[in-house]
Order: structure tokens, then C-alpha cells, then sequence
């Protein structure tokens, strides 16, 4: 942690909204976090929430409609490592409410084949922000980096 | 998406070669587990262990394919990462696949059935 100081480092990534080019948002979240010293389950299940957040933001806000910006900035201090997924596509609303996964396991007719993406971001960051500014959609994830005792 | 098969008694045995499962590769890899499935594989092991990331539409067609075998079939997974497997219980699917740690032991598992 002692290349991260007080103040907020931050990078922004931009894509195309192609879900051929997310792996990319991936591969650069997986390494900033991996620098950061954190275990290799922690580290995939943030590479993970912010994948979901992307393709929630082409699947959904984009329609599957390439040539739209999707863009990513992580910043990170001694405290927190955070992620804004910004797009100016449709405002999803379901994003602002708090979700569970509800399904019998025994019962593979119950089993759900979607809609499990918010569900991750919500168990794996610390906090789930869903706005919109200056007419662009922001969900933040934001995840601890203070030592749990 | 490129993935292995080998047929080991009655049960099929699948490895994807590719490092993700993820939202661009899983309508192909459910296509082709559909496939599999029209065709009469009724005991299929999804082996992961070239598998880095999955995300939730990976999972979901798993889980697709899990549906689609219907009453008679079953899908056991093996070898997935610990990270991999971090997806499954966070999503309580772990409690819904047979997960084990070898593809002998997932072979051997569905063989008794």
C-alpha cells in the first residue's frame, strides 16, 4: 500500500458498449487490485462486480447497441478503492433498489439464468450508488480497504 | 468458443478451453451444450479447470443448460478455482450443482446414477 497515499489516485477507462471489449475493463481492474495487495477471491470478486456493472450498462441502458461510451474511473486511497461506471444511455431503475436471490435450489425450474448482477455487486462491495448527473447514469461501487478486525 | 469433449461410459465430459465464461461467450457455449443436450447426453461433467473468470451470464447458461436436461439429466461440475467458486456461493448455486474436485470423482459420481 505504500505507493497509495492520502490523496485519491485515479485512472479512467473508456470502451465501446461491445461486450467483446469488457474483458479489457476486467484485465485492468484485476491488476490495479491486485497491486493493492489483496487476496486473489477478493480480487476476482471486484473484477466481477465491476464487469456486471458494465454489462449492465450495455445490455441494458445500450440495448446491446455498439457505439455508445461507456467509461470507468477507479480511484483508489489508503481507504478505499472505488469504481464510477458512467453511461448516458437508458436510466435503469431497478438499479436503485436493493435485491436478493430468491430460489429454491431444489427446485431447478426456479433457478434463475439472470438478473444475479446486482445481487453480486451488493455482497461484494461495501457500498452501492446508483444516480444520475448531468443527464449520464453513475453507479458507484465503492470497497473498503481498512483491515477488518 | 473451443471445448473439449471426451466420452467416458455413458457420461460426457466437457472442458472449455477458453480463460472466461462471460456475457460475449455465453450464448455460444449454451448453443453448444444445447447441442450436447438435443443429442442425447443425458449426464454431462463441465470440467473448469482452464476457466479464470465467469461472470453472471457465464453462470446463467450453466444454469440454462442445467434446465434444459430436464428430470432425467444432471450437469456436474469439477475443478473449478477457488475464485470461480467464490461466484457460486455467492450466488447460492453452490448449493444447486454437484461440484466436486476431480473429473474422476464427477465421472464417477454420475456413473452410479
Amino acid at each position: 500500500m505504500e505507493s497509495f497515499c492520502k490523496q485519491d489516485v485515479s485512472i479512467r477507462i473508456s470502451i465501446d458498449s461491445r461486450l467483446d471489449q469488457v474483458h479489457m475493463v476486467g484485465y485492468a481492474v484485476h491488476g490495479i487490485c491486485s497491486q493493492l495487495g489483496l487476496g486473489d477471491i477478493i480480487v476476482y470478486q471486484i473484477e466481477l462486480a465491476v464487469v456486471e456493472a458494465v454489462n449492465n450498462a450495455i445490455k441494458h441502458a445500450y440495448g446491446s447497441v455498439a457505439g455508445h461510451s461507456v467509461e470507468v474511473v477507479v480511484s483508489v486511497n489508503e481507504k478505499r478503492i472505488q469504481f464510477e461506471i458512467c453511461d448516458e444511455g437508458k436510466t435503469l431503475h431497478f438499479l436503485k433498489k436493493k435485491t436478493g436471490l430468491d430460489f429454491d435450489p431444489h427446485n431447478k425450474t426456479s433457478l434463475p439464468e439472470g438478473g444475479m448482477g446486482l445481487h453480486i455487486m451488493e455482497q461484494v462491495m461495501d457500498n452501492v450508488n446508483y444516480f444520475v448527473r448531468d443527464g449520464r447514469n453513475c453507479l458507484i461501487l465503492c470497497k473498503s480497504l481498512a483491515k477488518k478486525n | 468458443m473451443r471445448i473439449d469433449e471426451v466420452k467416458r461410459g455413458a457420461v460426457l465430459v466437457i472442458k472449455p478451453m477458453d480463460k472466461r465464461i462471460d456475457a460475449s461467450s455465453a450464448t455460444a457455449f449454451k448453443a453448444k451444450i444445447a447441442g450436447w443436450i438435443q443429442g442425447g447426453e443425458k449426464r454431462i461433467v463441465l470440467n473448469l479447470s482452464e476457466v479464470d473468470f465467469i461472470d453472471s451470464t457465464g453462470l446463467g447458461a450453466i444454469v440454462s443448460s442445467l434446465k434444459a436436461m430436464g428430470g432425467e439429466g444432471d450437469l456436474v461440475i469439477c475443478n473449478p478455482r477457488e475464485t470461480v467458486m467464490s461466484l457460486f456461493r455467492l450466488t447460492r448455486m453452490n448449493r444447486v450443482f454437484q461440484i466436486l474436485p476431480s473429473e474422476k470423482e464427477a465421472v464417477a459420481s454420475l456413473s452410479k446414477t
